[in-house]
């Protein structure tokens, strides 16, 4: 009886204490141990769901940049097949027929157009590395494509495979067909040309690098008939690592009006080894008037007839040289336009002419 | 009663021995609160960086993939590349389309336009306003269109296009790489 007295005094002098303080802190003397374990527990349960928070938008960034490589390399697969069809819509025949089965080959940009490498692909864009494989096809009796059965010459299997990281692969898989050969599409042919141009050497020095030298051009002259001019091809090869890009104009004369512009061709895809005949694609076609002399005038972009534009070369152009001009029907030119001036038709080269053919459509 | 006042006096003692720990206890309590505090925030400013890193990321996926399959696609259904207002080998290029899909009655062919301005990539087709196909969230870096000729009629576009987060502080990018052929829907 007196323990409890005892004791409901304490509560009664604790209680007393609270209403006279004004530090509600001294709480937790009055259960301190209880106080510190809430703590600790309350603290882990927030960090716990702090840090898995956290861990969830970790794995969310790491499964997005693995989808941006997903769809990189999905592009370029999609790349390769596209390259693939290209080449067979330029020619079954040069491009298809030819490749060997089950051997590694890789796309590239070349010349302003697609073309078959063997092997697999240097790091694009510093990682993906990318290689075709074409497979035969064979088909059965009903004429679909089998496992065994008769070879198909006009069909083939294309693989596409991009590899990159550590294993990581993308394979797409495609047929294609010989299906154009029942169709006739418009033709070209090669009119006006002259070819016997082979000297290797720098005789225009185009494009200049920000000297403003000019442009080189040479002239041919038209038939009897009308024609419709679709591509020219120069007998060129690049020079200098960072040459600047290319592209050709049809003009009355050197300085004179712009009849047609090429496409552009970009000048890192330009075949460095040998001269070889590089095409420049008009694809608005330029009419050409009978026996008139025209211009083919070879430009930089950025151009080459300003000085310091940053253009930069320089290519060879193949060219002849005879003591009377070797091509009758036209004339060589360079530095036509130098220092940025227009109306400057640069320096005539009476011995020389430079390769070309002009292809008109049939 | 001696019970009390012994009380009474253990109880003076043990407020004033108590008064001491409690000043250090605020201290001790403060300290554990402050560290405590430090951790938390940290963590949550971690989390908000994480989500807006992530956002960064999304965006930009998101966008280069709708942007490319919609210039693609347009690219792949059109009859030919209108030359005169086309800008190729240029970081931010831009291109105009003839093309027979969605044309007006009585009309053979439409235009469809693309091109970058102001780091939005922006299309119009033929009669209708410019609508900005990126969002503003996001800047395009480069919009590259190489023309390649494979034949007579046989036109296809390489397109580059790098996309970036538009704000600096959560870097983010992407670059992609697609040829499309000009088909006209064959």
């Amino acid at each position: 009886m007196q323990n409890g007295n005892s004791k409901l005094n304490q509560y009664k002098n604790t209680a007393q204490r609270y209403l006279n303080s004004d530090f509600s802190l001294l709480h937790f003397e009055f259960n301190r141990g209880f106080g510190l374990v809430e703590i600790v527990v309350a603290i882990g349960i927030i960090s716990v769901s702090l840090f898995a928070l956290l861990q969830t938008e970790i794995v969310a960034i790491k499964l997005l940049r693995g989808e941006k490589e997903n769809l990189e390399a999905m592009l370029l697969a999609e790349e390769s097949l596209e390259a693939v069809r290209s080449l067979r819509d330029e020619s079954w025949a040069s491009n298809i027929a030819g490749v060997s089965d089950n051997t590694s080959y890789y796309p590239i940009v070349e010349n302003g157009k697609w073309k078959l490498s063997a092997g697999t692909s240097s790091a694009i864009n510093g990682k993906y590395q990318r290689s075709i494989l074409f497979q035969p096809v064979v088909r059965n009796a009903s004429d679909q494509i089998a496992s065994s059965g008769t070879a198909d010459p006009n069909t083939k299997k294309i693989i596409a495979t991009i590899a990159w990281g550590n294993k990581n692969t993308k394979i797409l898989t495609a047929y294609i067909t010989n299906f154009l050969t029942s169709i006739t599409p418009a033709t070209e042919a090669k009119s006006f040309f002259f070819e016997n141009g082979v000297t290797d050497g720098n005789l225009s020095n185009f494009p200049s690098n920000n000297s403003g030298d000019g442009d080189p051009t040479q002239s041919f002259t038209t038939s009897t008939a009308t024609t419709t001019m679709t591509r020219a091809d120069l007998y060129i090869k690049k020079v200098g690592a960072n040459l600047s890009d290319l592209t050709l104009e049809v003009r009355t004369s050197p300085t004179g009006s712009i009849l047609g512009t090429s496409t552009i061709l970009t000048g890192s895809a330009i075949s460095t080894s040998t001269l070889s005949w590089v095409s420049f694609r008009f694809p608005d076609f330029v009419t050409l008037a009978p026996n008139t002399n025209y211009t083919l005038r070879l430009r930089s972009i950025p151009s080459s007839t300003d000085a310091w534009s940053g253009s930069a070369g320089p290519i060879h152009w193949g060219y002849q040289q005879t003591a009377s001009s070797p091509y009758a029907g036209g004339n060589a030119r360079r530095y036509v336009g130098r220092l940025s001036n227009p109306n400057d038709s640069g320096q005539l080269l009476d011995q020389y002419d430079f390769s070309f053919r002009i292809f008109t459509l049939q | 009663m001696a019970t009390k006042i012994s009380n009474g006096v253990n109880n003076f003692q043990k407020k004033e021995s108590q008064r001491g720990t409690t000043i250090l206890e605020i201290i001790v309590y403060t300290a554990l609160f402050g560290i405590i505090a430090i951790i938390i925030s940290n963590f949550l400013i971690q989390i908000v960086n994480a989500y807006n890193i992530s956002r960064a990321e999304r965006e930009v996926l998101s966008n280069g993939r709708l942007l490319l399959e919609t210039v693609t696609k347009s690219l792949s259904e059109a009859e030919e590349i209108y030359t005169p207002t086309s800008a190729f080998n240029k970081d931010l290029g831009q291109i105009s389309l003839v093309t027979k899909t969605n044309v007006k009655p009585e009309h053979e062919t439409a235009f469809i336009d693309f091109w970058v301005d102001n780091g939005r990539l922006w299309m119009r087709k033929e009669g209708a306003n410019p609508s900005a196909l990126s969002a503003a969230s996001v800047r395009i870096g480069k919009f590259r269109l190489e023309r390649l000729s494979q034949g007579l009629r046989r036109d296809a576009v390489r397109l580059t296009l790098q996309v970036n987060f538009a704000q600096q502080k959560f870097s983010s990018t992407i670059t992609l790489t697609a040829t499309t052929a000009l088909r006209g829907n064959y």
